[in-house]
C-alpha cells in the first residue's frame, strides 16, 4: 500500500468522496437519470476509466474484495493498471473469480456468471448521452430527458432500420429505465442487455469525462428499445463454443488460427473461462485419482 | 508535557463514513430490506446517535441541513460536518428526531425540495428516526429494488409516511426519498418510485 501519510485510503479525499456518494443515492433513487457531479483529477486520463475508478473509490472499503475487467479481461492493460491503483491505494484484495468479488469494476461486459444482490457491478462509460447522436448540445438534450421526448431516438431507430434493414448498433444499445428514461448501458455488447432487467445485483455507471454517475437497482425495469414488428435481437452464436473450455451460450470473441487459418472462437470472459478450465482439470484429476493413476 | 488530544466521538470519517454509506446504498437499492449501523453509530452518544452517523456520512459545508425542532442535534451536525441550516423549502437534508403528527408530517412532505424535471436531483432527502424500525404491522412495498413486492412489519408511522408521500402523487421523477433509522441503528431507505400497496 502507498504511504498512507501522503494520500487518503482509496486516493481520494473524503469531501469528493462524499459527493460523489451523494450523486450515486440520487442515481439509485431516479434509475436511468444521469446524475451530474464534479468529476475529480486522477493519476489517469480521461476517458481511461476515470468515471469507474471515482466510484469504485467512493464505495470501497476495507473488507471488500475486487475484480476489473476490460473488454471482459482481467489481463488487459486499463484492467491491469485499475487494479494496481485501487490495490496501491486500499490495500484490498483482487481476484479474477467474479463469484468471490464483491465490486466487479467492468468496462464493455457483465460476467458471464449470474451476480448476486450482495455484489455491486460498477461501469465504466465513455459516452453516457443517449441522445448525443440525435442531438448534440447537453442543454437540449437534458430538456429532452426532463420532458421525456424520445422521438428523435425512435426516429434514429427507425432510419437505421430502413437503411440497414436491422437495427444495427452493437454496443451502447439504448434503453428504457422504467418506462421513464432512455438510458445508455455503457458500451456492452447487445448480447449483455438482457441482464440489465430485473437483475439481482446493483449496476453503477461513472462517466469521468462527461462528470455523469446514473445507477440501475436492482430487480428495476430494463427493456432494450425496439419495434412491435422488429424484436430485440442480440448477437448470435448459433453452433459456436469455445475453444479453450468448450463453453456454449456464451459471448465469444471470433479469433483466426494461425496455423490453419480458420476461424476460432474463445470466451470473451477470461475469468469465467479460465474457472471452467480449472474445474475441468480438477475434475479429470479427481477422476484420475479414483482410477487410482 | 503535551496532552494527547482526543475527540468527543469514536467515528472514524473514512472507515465508518464508508461503512455508512454501504449500508445505505443497500438499503436505497433494497428498498424495505433492514439494514444495520449500529457498530458506527455507537461511536457517538445520545439519543440520535445513528441520524449523527448518516450526517457525518454525507454532509459537509457544500450541502444545506433542516432539521426539525430539535437545536441540539442540528447544532451537533453543523459541528461535526460543517454543514448549514437552511429552511424547509431549501434544505438537501431534513433531519426529523422524533415522531410527527399526521398534519407536521404532511406539511413537511409537501413543503421540501422535489427536484425539477430537469434537475430531479436537487430534491430532498428526509432521515426520520422511530422508536423502532420493526413493528406489528405488515408493510408490503412494490418498485424498483423489489423483486415483485416486499412484506415486512414494521411500525405504524413508517407506514404512515410512505402512505402520505404516495397521497400526494408527485409526478415522477420529482419526488422525495425516505430513509428510516430507529436507535438501534436499523435502516430502511424508500425511494421516491416505491409504492405502499
Amino acid at each position: 500500500m502507498i504511504d498512507a501519510k501522503h494520500y487518503n485510503f482509496a486516493f481520494l479525499d473524503e469531501g469528493s468522496k462524499r459527493e460523489i456518494r451523494r450523486s450515486i443515492l440520487k442515481a439509485v433513487a431516479i434509475p436511468g437519470y444521469q446524475v451530474p457531479f464534479g468529476s475529480r483529477e486522477l493519476p489517469i486520463g480521461r476517458g481511461w476509466g476515470t468515471g469507474g475508478i471515482q466510484i469504485t473509490l467512493s464505495i470501497i472499503g476495507k473488507e471488500d474484495i475486487l475484480k476489473v475487467i476490460d473488454q471482459g479481461n482481467d489481463d488487459s492493460v486499463n484492467a491491469v493498471n485499475i487494479k494496481k491503483l485501487v490495490g496501491e491505494c486500499t490495500d484490498v484484495e483482487v481476484t479474477t473469480d467474479s463469484e468471490e468479488a464483491t465490486i466487479i469494476q467492468s468496462r464493455h461486459r457483465i460476467p458471464e456468471i449470474p451476480m448476486r444482490n450482495d455484489q455491486i457491478l460498477v461501469l465504466q462509460v465513455p459516452t453516457p448521452e443517449p441522445l448525443r447522436i440525435v442531438e448534440p448540445k447537453e442543454s437540449v438534450t437534458k430538456q429532452m430527458h426532463a420532458e421525456a421526448e424520445y422521438s428523435g431516438m425512435w426516429l434514429s431507430l427507425f432510419e437505421d432500420l430502413t437503411q440497414y434493414g436491422k437495427i444495427s448498433i452493437s454496443s451502447e444499445y439504448p434503453v428504457m429505465v422504467e418506462d421513464r428514461y432512455v438510458m445508455n448501458p455503457s458500451p456492452i455488447p447487445r448480447y449483455d442487455n438482457w441482464k440489465l432487467n430485473d437483475s439481482e445485483t446493483l449496476y453503477l455507471f461513472g462517466a469521468g469525462r462527461e462528470k455523469k454517475i446514473y445507477a440501475i437497482p436492482p430487480h428495476t425495469k430494463v427493456v432494450s428499445m425496439c419495434f412491435e414488428d422488429v424484436p430485440f435481437r442480440t448477437e448470435d452464436f448459433e453452433g459456436k463454443h469455445c475453444r479453450l473450455c468448450g463453453a456454449t451460450g456464451v459471448y465469444l470473441d471470433e479469433l483466426i488460427d494461425e496455423a490453419t487459418g480458420e476461424k476460432v472462437y474463445e470466451c470473451n470472459d477470461t475469468g469465467f473461462c479460465k474457472k471452467r478450465r480449472m474445474r475441468g482439470k480438477n475434475s479429470m484429476q479427481t477422476e484420475n485419482m479414483q482410477r487410482g493413476e | 508535557m503535551a496532552e494527547e488530544i482526543r475527540s468527543v466521538y469514536q467515528f472514524d470519517f473514512v472507515h465508518d463514513a464508508q461503512k455508512v454509506f454501504r449500508e445505505l446504498l443497500s438499503a436505497m437499492a433494497n428498498p424495505g430490506q433492514i439494514r444495520e449501523i449500529k457498530k458506527q453509530a455507537e461511536k457517538f452518544t445520545g439519543d440520535y446517535a445513528a441520524l449523527l452517523a448518516l450526517g457525518c456520512t454525507l454532509l459537509d459545508n457544500e450541502e444545506k441541513m433542516y432539521v426539525e425542532k430539535n437545536p441540539g442535534l442540528s447544532s451537533e451536525l453543523h459541528n461535526l460536518t460543517l454543514c448549514k441550516e437552511a429552511d424547509l423549502d431549501q434544505a438537501d437534508y431534513v433531519f426529523l428526531s422524533s415522531e410527527m403528527n399526521y398534519g407536521s408530517m404532511e406539511q413537511i412532505l409537501k413543503n421540501v425540495r422535489h427536484g425539477t424535471y430537469a434537475d430531479p436531483q436537487e430534491s430532498a432527502t428526509i432521515f426520520l428516526l422511530c422508536g423502532q424500525v420493526e413493528g406489528e404491522e405488515t408493510m408490503t412495498l412494490k418498485g424498483p429494488g423489489v423483486k415483485g413486492e416486499r412484506k415486512l412489519p414494521v411500525c405504524p408511522y413508517i407506514k404512515k409516511v410512505i402512505r402520505l408521500r404516495n397521497n400526494l402523487e408527485i409526478e415522477y421523477p420529482l419526488g422525495v426519498d425516505l430513509v428510516f433509522a430507529d436507535r438501534s441503528g436499523n435502516l430502511i431507505g424508500v425511494p421516491r418510485l416505491i409504492k405502499l400497496d
